[in-house]
């Protein structure tokens, strides 16, 4: 029996069963070859998604085993990563713990081999490469006599490849290998699995079923817009989530409360924290601002809150802002968290450059607030910008720079040439200097077109401006000024 | 009567009395009640504060110190739009946050561009930019940003002050030894200010002042308009608080190459010495201002 990926010439044998392997058949061989080698072989479809969601059902019934059940890394997840810290005294002992485990699976029909170490790395190598040796520490690991192949490090096959080929057989003769060197040849992707696996680099188990929302709600006895009976309320729902928070050692990133109106709307409050907190006087005070700014129209005759959102405590967001500065950092987070209850966590912001040359698009503002997702890169658009006299100088941009340019009348010498006189608000204005043209233009497949010569004027009254002429059409614009 | 008010104009001007003998007693008196004045203006818990840079040492020579210190308010009063007032207030916001601490922005007219703030040096991963929606938000932010101890520096373009919330950010930049830094219109002046230091600034129309950077590079201008050299900015101390008002400096803002030069010309010589030493040659020599 073999189980058949699709792909190029009738496909390939993704995996194949025993009585099938002892003939010859191997994953990755094509199909064709693989029915040579067998004559009635039995073929089923290879459907990783079907094999991800059993393996999610199975994580879900492991639960009664650990709290925190992650399926491990990757497109087509194949073991279970179960967090047993601190839980040998409900089972007795952790062998005894391991050996329930292994009985609940072989009850059901599974084979499963299992490895227990301190880290997600070493406890991976010794399940898969078969050492049935629990409860294994770093320090006994290397005292030991155990010597684990390269390929348990979970690095691609062509590097272990390479590292055969070099004669590095074990994860001991890689320890011993200077660190510098590895990182130049093979990348930072070895040298992390490394650290995974002897500790020094933490390694975290994604639960595959995130914990019970925290919602809490509460029906008012009589309908009413009084702030302060609402926020009397609200007080108690937010102590109630924050004594849940705290019992679990998380605190809210994101915080809800829905105001439920007689007449059948919600008036909701969104309260995004710079960071995770479960202090109720905190998260009290920044619903209270928020508050202020919502007017409620209809009475209000039940109140919930919910923690959208939670993160471990003691995470920080805005670590770059912790160093030098003699005060606490703590003090950041609850500017950026009043600042953001009151005027709304869109209005307060940290500008990021793009790449890009049009000036509007060159920054991006993300709210304050905002967690940052260490995996998803904008892509800026990549236009062109060119000086026509000298594309190596950097271009100046003003520090005012209007959202939208205003059209303004300029007269130059010539059709094409540079500006001569200005009309602002003040009335005409001779230029005195200029400096330009720069051309920024866009390019046409990534949106809509800018083409711009950009001009930097100063008039005679002294003020240094930025004016471009729209190449399109020949307008002039006033996009900002030197301040 | 002309040397009396010779000296009385010296004297307003904040000319160094020691340089100038004062022989008339009223004089005299003015200028020890001004002395004392000045002694109980300064602040005094700020004494014992850090002294830093205004980020140009032209200003610096013009401030009480030397410098500025955390809990000081500054005002920058210009004309208009292009003057440089906020250039030179953001590298002021630069200094003070050299040692760590946050900048806060408050910008209501969401004109503020960070690229060139970049450009000038601003960390855009410690700076935070508020965008409130009416004048009393942005009033309350300012407040917020000038306590909070994580703050280093605060900057703000305010229209309109009234002078409670005025000292309202006074006392919050002394609590919070916060830097705050206001972008005034010059109409302004004149009015009642909680302005530690109030400079004007305001661009030189047709002075002589050439960057010679701008006139080396090849991209300048196919030249022929204006070949005309680049202005310069003068800086005016209008209230110093345990200071001297009256000084004033020139400087150059290169926008190309992010720079600030203090600029003097043969203009900038003060032609009164010679008056006076004609107006009373048996005074002795008298020393030319600095």
């Amino acid at each position: 029996m073999v189980l058949v990926a699709s792909g190029p010439r009738g496909g390939q044998v993704a995996a194949c069963c025993a009585a099938a392997a002892a003939q010859g058949v191997r994953p990755n061989m094509p199909l064709a070859e693989a029915q040579a080698l067998v004559r009635e072989l039995a073929i089923a479809p290879h459907e990783p998604h079907a094999n991800r969601q059993a393996l999610a059902k199975v994580a879900e019934a492991c639960e009664r085993f650990s709290p925190c059940v992650g399926l491990e890394e990757g497109d087509e997840p194949e073991s279970l990563l179960l967090d047993i810290s601190n839980l040998e005294h409900l089972w007795g002992s952790e062998k005894e713990l391991v050996g329930q485990i292994e009985m609940w699976f072989t009850s059901r029909g599974y084979r499963v081999r299992l490895g227990v170490a301190e880290t997600v790395g070493l406890a991976w190598a010794l399940a898969h490469f078969g050492i049935a040796d629990f409860g294994l520490r770093m320090d006994y690991f290397r005292q030991s006599e155990i010597q684990l192949p390269v390929a348990s490090l979970r690095v691609a096959d062509e590097t272990a490849a390479l590292l055969r080929e070099l004669g590095i057989e074990t994860v001991d003769q890689l320890l011993a290998l200077p660190r510098a060197g590895l990182a130049s040849r093979f990348g930072g992707e070895l040298l992390r699995r490394l650290d995974q696996l002897t500790g020094a680099a933490r390694e975290v188990i994604v639960p595959h079923r995130s914990l019970a929302a925290l919602e809490v709600g509460c029906a008012l006895d009589e309908p009413t817009v009084d702030r302060a009976a609402l926020t009397h309320t609200l007080n108690q729902l937010v102590e109630q989530l924050a004594r849940q928070l705290a019992a679990r050692d998380q605190g809210a990133v994101l915080l809800v409360c829905l105001l439920k109106c007689t007449g059948g709307d919600t008036v909701p409050l969104r309260i995004g924290l710079f960071e995770p907190s479960a202090n109720p006087r905190q998260l009290m005070e920044l619903v209270d601002l928020h508050l202020e700014t919502v007017t409620l129209v209809d009475e209000v005759n039940r109140v919930e809150t919910r923690v959208a959102i939670v993160g471990q405590l003691g995470e920080r967001q805005g670590e770059l802002f912790a160093d030098g500065w003699p005060s606490d950092p703590q003090q950041l987070a609850v500017l950026v968290n009043r600042l953001s209850s009151r005027l709304g966590y869109e209005r307060v912001m940290r500008a990021e450059l793009r790449a890009s040359a049009v000036p509007e698009r060159a920054v991006r503002w993300v709210p304050m607030t905002e967690r940052r997702d260490k995996g998803a890169r904008r892509m800026g658009d990549k236009e062109t910008s060119r000086r026509k006299h000298s594309p190596c100088l950097p271009s100046p941009r003003p520090l005012l720079l209007y959202p939208q340019p205003h059209a303004v009348e300029v007269v130059c010498v010539a059709p094409d040439g540079p500006p001569q006189f200005v009309w602002l608000e003040a009335g005409r204005e001779r230029i005195v200097h200029y400096a330009g043209p720069e051309r920024i233009e866009t390019l046409w497949w990534r949106g809509p077109s800018v083409r711009r010569d950009y001009y930097r004027i100063a008039i005679e009254s002294g003020s240094h401006l930025w004016v471009f002429r729209r190449l399109t059409d020949g307008r002039w614009f006033l996009h900002g000024v030197f301040t | 009567m002309y040397s009396i008010r010779l000296e009385a104009w010296w004297a307003m001007s904040g000319a160094p009395e020691a340089d100038f003998p004062l022989r008339d007693p009223r004089g005299q008196l003015m200028h020890e009640l001004r002395r004392q004045l000045g002694r109980w203006e300064a602040a005094a818990p700020t004494e014992e504060a850090a002294v830093f840079s205004s980020g140009a040492t032209a200003i610096d020579r013009l401030l009480p110190g030397g410098g500025l210190r955390y809990g000081m308010l500054v005002e920058w009063l210009s004309e208009r739009g292009g003057s440089g007032a906020a250039t030179l207030g953001l590298l002021t916001a630069r200094e003070a946050c050299r040692s760590g601490g946050t900048l806060v922005v408050i910008d209501r007219a969401q004109t503020f561009y960070p690229l060139a703030a970049a450009a000038w040096g601003i960390d855009l991963k410690r700076m935070i930019v508020v965008h409130p929606r009416s004048a009393r938000d942005e009033l309350w932010a300012a407040v917020q940003a000038l306590c909070s101890p994580a703050v280093a520096a605060m900057w703000a373009a305010i229209d309109r002050l009234e002078s409670r919330a005025f000292r309202r950010l006074q006392l919050a930049a002394q609590a919070g030894r916060t830097l705050g830094l206001l972008l005034r219109p010059a109409r302004v002046r004149g009015q009642p200010s909680w302005a530690d230091v109030q400079l004007w600034v305001g661009r030189k129309r047709g002075q002589n002042y050439f960057s010679r950077l701008e006139m080396n590079r090849s991209l300048f201008s196919e030249g022929k308009i204006g070949l005309t050299p680049f202005s310069g900015v003068q800086v005016r101390v209008l209230r110093s608080r345990g200071g001297r008002p009256g000084g004033a400096a020139t400087l150059e803002i290169d926008d190309a190459a992010h720079t600030v030069r203090e600029v003097i010309s043969q203009h900038e010589a003060h032609p009164l010495p010679v008056v006076t030493e004609l107006a009373a040659p048996t005074a002795g020599s008298v020393s030319a201002r600095a």
